[in-house]
């Protein structure tokens, strides 16, 4: 048991980023975030068990990570608006220096948060490189499907981009005058 | 920030969170030890312990109903509430096999989401069948439950008996039917149109 909970243990040192990147991408608070974390825990060691590695680690890992972050049982599920969050809530103090870098990764999530559900698990994991196969496994729809999801939210990250740019140009155009 | 934006970003920003701290061992350790339960294993205990109760009830009606059964009044009462009983034990065997059959790690993202909105439409029908069903059970199991109880026949007392009654089904039942028009219709609402987006999004 103790050396099954220490293997355990070293798993998810190994595989952090994953159960990071999942409890950053559906929560907007110190709070949430780690009541998630402890939930995606708590589900992996109940699954350890049974992981009959027979697909990947990490595809095992996002698999029960995204199935707990979106399952609405936990507690509360705040809708997170954009325009309620402020570049602190975003929490990276690790980038204070980097203005530049810390502005987009806030225009990052911005992006992300303004998905649905479903449609952030498929960028999360287009994002970290995952196969369409694996993303299509995931999810539960074809790899045809994950494809055409893609392609859509990237056309949403297009007209977002474009509203931006407009915005700046305005802004730019009002100071001139 | 375009698509390759977006990845740059990301990728440099993986390379801050790997930075974060490792998850403290004595933390983990601490959350595998006191919270070995997740939300759904509560709600299957819960589940459980309800299936407990409603069982000993059960059992304290078949004793109540099988000791007046002489009297038709009482014999109906009981079957009525029997009756309720048992169909609020298969309700929670449903809830219990639902609830089981959401398996994180062995199922996908969108076969979870279908089944979590499956559940909830079946707890929310509960809910609303209960709330219609309720009155006419407390009117029924009040006269013998008192009978069993304290050997008061209330069916002696005809006036405070259907006074009773009225008070009880007006106002539950103003409650039940408020509760319906504005929580219940805009929640199976909103859970038959989740359903449908999720059979599309699967096309």
């Amino acid at each position: 048991m103790k050396e099954d909970q220490n293997k355990f243990i070293r798993m998810i040192n190994e595989n952090q980023t994953i159960i990071n990147k999942v409890c950053f991408g559906y929560t907007n608070n110190i709070d949430d975030r780690l009541d998630l974390k402890q939930e995606i825990l708590i589900q992996l060691w109940k699954a350890y068990p049974k992981f009959n590695h027979k697909s990947k680690l990490s595809t095992w890992i996002y698999r029960i990570a995204l199935n707990t972050a979106i399952s609405n049982f936990r507690k509360v599920k705040r809708r997170i608006e954009c325009k309620e969050l402020l570049p602190d809530d975003y929490q990276i103090p690790e980038l204070k220096n980097d203005l530049e870098m810390k502005e987009n990764i806030i225009e990052m999530y911005k992006f992300i948060y303004q998905l649905d559900d479903l449609d952030k698990a498929i960028i999360l994991l287009y994002l970290d490189d995952q196969p369409y196969s694996s993303i299509a496994d995931i999810i539960g729809i074809s790899e045809t499907n994950v494809a055409t999801k893609i392609s859509r939210i990237k056309l949403k990250l297009k007209d977002r981009f474009e509203k931006i740019k407009k915005m700046e140009d305005m802004k730019q155009w009002k100071k001139k005058i | 920030m375009e698509k390759e934006d977006l990845k740059n970003t990301w990728d440099k920003y993986n390379s801050k969170l790997e930075e974060i701290t490792v998850i403290n061992e004595n933390l983990l350790k601490h959350t595998l030890k006191h919270r070995s339960n997740g939300v759904i294993d509560n709600m299957l205990r819960w589940e459980y312990f309800s299936m407990i109760e409603i069982t000993i009830f059960l059992f304290f009606m078949l004793i109540a109903t099988y000791k007046f059964m002489d009297d038709w009044r009482f014999l109906f009462s009981g079957i009525f509430i029997t009756l309720f009983l048992i169909c609020c034990i298969i309700t929670g065997i449903f809830t219990i096999k639902n609830l089981n059959s959401i398996q994180l790690f062995s199922k996908s993202i969108v076969d979870i989401k279908q089944r979590i909105l499956m559940h909830k439409k079946l707890v929310n029908r509960s809910i609303k069948i209960l709330m219609f069903l309720i009155p006419p059970v407390i009117i029924t199991f009040i006269p013998l439950g008192t009978k069993f109880i304290r050997n008061i026949n209330l069916y002696d007392y005809p006036i405070f008996f259907l006074i009773l009654s009225l008070v009880v089904i007006v106002f539950s039942y103003i409650i039940a039917f408020i509760s319906h028009q504005t929580i219940y219709l805009r929640k199976f609402k909103i859970i038959d149109n989740s359903l449908k987006e999720l059979e599309k999004y699967k096309e």
